[in-house]
């Protein structure tokens, strides 16, 4: 529907165009603490990330080192380690999540303490990988990417710089995240085109597919309204994306299920 | 927990819109029939006869009247006045319709009196045509010389004007038509119908005819304008697809929110609050592809009146501004055949007389044809088109009694098959329809009963074949009556009421399969009544001042089924009501007082100031920023929302010069919204039945300054506008409880429209706009999450993109070198002449692909490289349009 629309803007409207501007921001300094956090099912060294906001686009964001970072289950508290250190990256000991726990993400910079408190779906298994031909290209392929029933994450890595004749570098690598949300958006059915990442027979892909909750699927609703829905047909009021963290912080603590599996490409019968 | 039903709220409009009535039917009424049979009686006992039998009253001297002379007469159900004709004849006497009784008098006294001695008044009544058409001439302006008064024919043609009994010369005058001067002797009630020739040729027509004539200048009006069709006809437009709705964006204090809209704003209000009526209907959303066109051409209208303010009492149910719309009644005398072929549409109408002199009726219909060559470049595309189709009927059943019928349809319609998916599509869906009924009870009392419905519909269709769709719709059935006293030249009073129905489907999936294979929430229908009475009075107190003053009480019912919630104020849901069908659960009872004054300092010079409340119960609830028509839906007032508010307060200086022929104005307003409706952020607006819950309400207000220099005669005719205004809405719960500007607020609105008549056949117009940026909000900074680079705002619109400005350019020749009864002609429009690329938005989202497209980066192995976008719609822009009519 978006394409069509699309097209018959282009078409009615020739002239009609999005191009590349430069735009004076007036930006501040807004000293808040950005926070990304999840922890899984999966028995692992589970990470937070701290960092500040950023007053130019594509910036470096600067770390929050020193931080004490504590994860508390109901029966016991966990410290993080920020690793390496001055990276603002908190690791956990090895651990795993469990569904029916509520978790708490505790946070002391100085005379500050951030929260937030989140708990774990189940997961449902992933469904077969599809993928059809490029646009344009009988040699490289597309992922289709569909739905689930339930709201849900899923990480695609794609890698093919192992290939004969590939670059063996991040050109031949792909990171793709589809979020299904099973919400109803004017700003998600006209989103804006997408970067189509395409790629050759013999690519192998890892998926791993996130359970959501609630609140967590209506935080990456409204992140998903400021990055890959924004500059659509319908776009909404711009707005600040949804947290679970007090005191102003921004960004979110999850616990999620996970599941994943692996496939190589095969050429389409 | 909610309002109970006010049954004496009802009972009080009840009563006193029988108060208003009961004047109106106390005129006598000549034309009752009654059988009466004497024989050489008294002329007083005749009287009394005909008193009784034909409830009217005579005043008379004995000492003049032969009253006691005996006649004779055997009338069988003849009418009152054929009965007094009869009676005068024998007696030597005339009869006078004063107020509310028969006058009888010597011939002779009414032929000698000194004018000075005069105290009987008499009406001359009628309705002023175009000769050629047969069409009724709205605000046709009358004067009498002797007098310096006058007044303007009404919305139906209709004119009438009660003077002292003696000669007067009147004076009946149209923009474009050439001014008749016709004796009257004023000694008794008459009917006179007049029909105006048109002047000039058509191309020198071209004027907005705001105040025009002497009568029409002294009406106590401000914040209004008439924009003429033929105006809107050669004024440059998108693609030739002449525009009703975009022209008005040339008229300062109204602004478009972007190209590509229909969407306006009038002074600081919002988009939801601009009342567009087509032949008293309401049409609620005027657009066409999403707002590139509007439903509204210029080929069947005949006249639009344009209220920016100061709405009359007459008419209600928004807060901001009226554009009433009146179509064409068809040609009295002669069919004839009309039409259009463009780049996007083609057009075509028909009018004419079915019975000559006495109906005649107009169809008009256009429908797109782009879809044909978009099918060539998208294969996918099913079907793309958009269609208007536009009726009317109108039959003069007699003197006293007019009927018009009209209907409006429209069409939006869009459906494709992508290979890997079921046919999908959307639509969007106008429908408006009247019947009216005008008349005249006497020469001073006109009435206008409509009985009118409109619905506007449209779905997000994901299956068309087996009719799965997402619809919603607003819907209203209503009935309204209008009475209109014109008690002397310097008095007309005005009362009516309205009664009607709404209903709301703030959007629904339904399924056309009774199995469902999705469980979709269920957001509650909302059905309410509205019951409104009005009175106005407008009068000159002196020579230098006139008032008008009216109210309008408005009661709007909330009834089920529904299902209401009550929130917390956190906003979460604490108790759930369920209301059976009809059951009455809320309402609310309003009073909205409008009061215009005018002094005039000479007969070309007046201070006008005026304040008036309005109240608005439907309102779109959307919270994009799109200048397209979207999926928005619409919900009531109700125990949730209450209704919008708002106060204006204008004052204004008008000067009409007379050579050359322009009028000035300047008008502040300064206004104040309340109960205004905005979003937290990310609103969740579709399939949620707690959708209230994503509403803040709050006030804003709203002040400018509007300057107008008009020049309406002439081989160059045009306008000069500017607009200064600010806007700032204040709304709990965002932005910090802080003010902020609102997304529409255009400090500097200047437009200049001239057209100019190069030769008898050849007309060249320009429009230039230019308007301050829209506020926005930008970010300011940004952090990363998840690969996702997430802006982050302080101040809710504190940016503002580019100012928007372009120069528009149409030329019109006329291919007729006689006088042919085939008229045609050929207009070259340019829209954006000088190719200015005006935003619609500012993105900070995208990056280029491998083909140096912009898009948004999906890849997010290494972090992408974003930058700034704007998106504009269009560029310089050519059209051609063929016009023809025989």
């Amino acid at each position: 529907m978006q394409k069509i629309l699309t097209y018959l803007l282009i078409i009615l409207i020739s002239g009609s165009c999005e191009e590349k501007i430069s735009w004076d921001l007036d930006t501040r300094d807004t000293p808040l603490l950005v926070v990304e956090g999840m922890i899984t099912n999966e028995r692992i060294q589970h990470q937070v990330r701290l960092t500040r906001p950023v007053t130019e686009l594509n910036a470096i964001p600067e770390p929050v080192s020193g931080a004490i970072v504590v994860i508390h289950e109901p029966e016991s508290s966990m410290v993080l380690k920020e690793s390496p250190s001055g990276s603002g990256i908190y690791l956990t000991d090895s651990m795993r999540a469990v569904i029916g726990k509520i978790y708490t993400l505790s946070i002391i910079i100085g005379e500050n303490e951030f929260t937030a408190q989140t708990d774990m779906v189940p997961v449902t298994p992933l469904d077969s990988l599809e993928y059809s031909q490029a646009d344009g290209s009988s040699n490289y392929y597309k992922l289709d990417l569909f739905d689930t029933d339930e709201p849900s994450m899923t990480e695609y890595y794609l890698d093919w710089s192992k290939l004969p004749g590939s670059a063996n570098s991040d050109s031949c690598k792909a990171k793709i995240i589809y979020y299904s949300l099973n919400t109803v958006d004017v700003g998600e059915m006209f989103k804006p085109e997408q970067e189509q990442v395409v790629f050759p027979e013999g690519t192998v892909v890892h998926r791993r597919k996130y359970s959501m909750n609630e609140a967590h699927a209506a935080f990456i609703r409204t992140l998903l309204s400021e990055t890959e829905w924004r500059g659509g047909l319908f776009d909404v009021q711009p707005g600040n994306v949804q947290t679970n963290l007090s005191e102003g912080a921004v960004g979110y603590f999850a616990v999620s299920t996970v599941v994943g599996d692996s496939t190589i490409i095969l050429p389409l019968e | 927990m909610y309002m109970p039903e006010k049954n004496y709220i009802s009972f009080f409009l009840v009563m006193l819109f029988l108060y208003c009535f009961i004047p109106a039917f106390a005129q006598p009424d000549l034309e009752k029939r009654i059988s009466i049979n004497v024989l050489n009686k008294p002329v007083h006992e005749i009287l009394d006869e005909i008193s009784s039998a034909g409830g009217i009253s005579f005043s008379y001297s004995p000492s003049e009247i032969p009253i006691n002379s005996r006649i004779s007469l055997s009338e069988q159900e003849s009418t009152i006045r054929e009965i007094l004709n009869k009676i005068s004849a024998e007696l030597n006497i005339r009869y006078l319709v004063v107020e509310e009784q028969i006058v009888l008098k010597p011939i002779d006294e009414i032929l000698t009196v000194p004018q000075t001695e005069i105290k009987n008044k008499f009406t001359v009544s009628g309705y002023v045509y175009d000769i050629e058409t047969g069409e009724v001439l709205i605000g046709a302006n009358i004067f009498i010389q002797e007098l310096s008064t006058g007044t303007i024919t009404n919305p139906f043609g209709f004119y009438s004007i009660t003077l002292p009994e003696g000669k007067y010369s009147a004076g009946f005058s149209y923009l474009g038509y050439k001014t008749i001067t016709v004796p009257l002797l004023m000694e008794a009630n008459t009917q006179q119908d007049i029909r105006l020739e048109h002047s000039v040729s058509s191309m020198q027509e071209v004027t907005i005819t705001s105040n025009q004539g002497e009568a029409a200048y002294n009406q106590i009006l401000m914040s209004h304008i008439n924009l003429e069709p033929k105006t809107v006809s050669v004024m440059p437009a998108l693609m030739g697809e002449t525009d009703v709705i975009k022209s008005l964006q040339s008229i300062p204090g109204i602004s478009l929110l972007g190209d590509g809209s229909t969407l306006f704003y009038v002074r600081g209000g919002n988009k939801d609050q601009n009342l567009v009526l087509l032949d008293d209907a309401p049409i609620y959303t005027p657009s066409h592809m999403l707002g590139f066109f509007s439903t509204i051409v210029p080929d069947a209208i005949k006249d639009i009146q344009i209220y920016k303010g100061d709405i009359p009492a007459e008419h209600g149910g928004r807060l901001s501004s009226l554009v009433d719309i009146r179509a064409k009644d068809g040609n009295m005398n002669q069919w004839r055949l009309s039409g259009s072929v463009g780049l996007v549409s083609a057009k075509a109408s028909i009018e004419g007389p079915v019975i000559k002199g006495r109906s005649s009726m107009l169809i008009s219909a256009r429908r797109s044809y782009f879809g044909w060559f978009i099918n060539n470049y998208v294969p996918a595309l099913d079907e793309i088109y958009f269609s208007d189709l536009t009726a009317k009927y109108n039959f003069i059943v007699n003197d006293k009694n007019r009927l018009y019928f009209s209907g409006y349809a429209g069409k939006d319609y869009y459906s494709e098959s992508p290979a890997e998916s079921d046919l999908s599509g959307m639509n969007w869906r106008n429908f408006a329809g009247s019947i009216r009924w005008n008349h005249q009870f006497t020469n001073k009392w006109f009435s206008n009963i409509t009985i009118y419905g409109s619905r506007y519909d449209y779905s997000l269709i994901t299956d068309v074949n087996l009719n799965d769709a997402w619809n919603a719709h607003i819907a209203n059935a209503s009935i309204k009556a209008d009475f209109t006293w014109f008690r002397n030249p310097n008095n007309t009073f005005k009362t009516g009421g309205l009664v009607s129905y709404h209903n709301f489907n703030p959007g629904n999936y339904t399924f056309g399969t009774e199995v469902q294979p999705v469980d979709f929430p269920v957001v509650s229908r909302k059905y309410a009544t509205e019951i409104a009475l009005y009175f106005s009075d407008s009068r000159d107190i002196s020579d230098w001042l006139s008032v008008r003053y009216g109210i309008r009480l408005n009661t709007w019912l909330n009834s089920g089924e529904a299902t209401e919630y009550s929130f917390n104020s956190e906003h979460q849901v604490t108790d759930t009501f369920y209301y059976e069908p009809g059951e009455v659960y809320n309402s609310y009872f309003n009073i909205e007082p409008r009061i215009g004054l005018s002094f005039r300092i000479n007969p070309s010079t007046s201070i006008r100031a005026g304040y008036s409340r309005t109240t608005q119960h439907v309102h779109l609830i959307t919270n994009t920023i799109s200048p397209f028509t979207t999926l928005e839906v619409w919900l009531p007032s109700g125990p949730n929302i209450k209704p919008q508010k708002a106060d204006i307060l204008a004052v204004g200086f008008f000067r009409k010069l007379t050579n050359p022929d322009l009028t000035f104005s300047v008008e502040g307003f300064y206004k104040w919204m309340y109960n205004q409706i905005d979003y937290t952020d990310h609103a969740q607006m579709l399939l949620n039945p707690l959708v209230e819950a994503e509403l803040r309400f709050g006030t804003a207000e709203s002040a400018g300054l509007e300057i107008l220099l008009k020049k309406d005669l002439g081989r160059l005719t045009g306008w000069f506008g500017y607009a200064f205004s600010h806007t700032t809405r204040n709304i709990d719960e965002i932005n910090g409880n802080r003010p902020y500007p609102a997304t529409w607020d255009r400090p500097h609105d200047l437009s200049i429209f001239a057209a100019y008549d190069v030769t008898s056949r050849i007309n060249i117009s320009i429009n230039w706009i230019y308007m301050t940026g829209s506020a926005f909000s930008s970010p300011v900074s940004f952090y990363y999450y998840n690969g996702h680079s997430v802006a982050l705002y302080t101040n809710k619109n504190n940016d503002r993109l580019p100012d928007y400005h372009r120069l528009d350019l149409s030329m019109l020749f006329d291919l007729n070198k006689n006088d042919d009864r085939f008229d045609h002609n050929l207009v070259l429009s340019i829209c954006n002449l000088y190719n200015r690329k005006n935003p619609i938005a500012v993105n900070f989202n995208k990056t280029e692909n491998d083909d140096g497209e912009i898009v948004v980066p999906s890849n997010i192995y290494t972090p992408p490289q974003l930058f700034p976008t704007h998106t504009y719609l269009f560029g310089i822009m050519p059209s051609v349009t063929y016009n023809f009519k025989f």
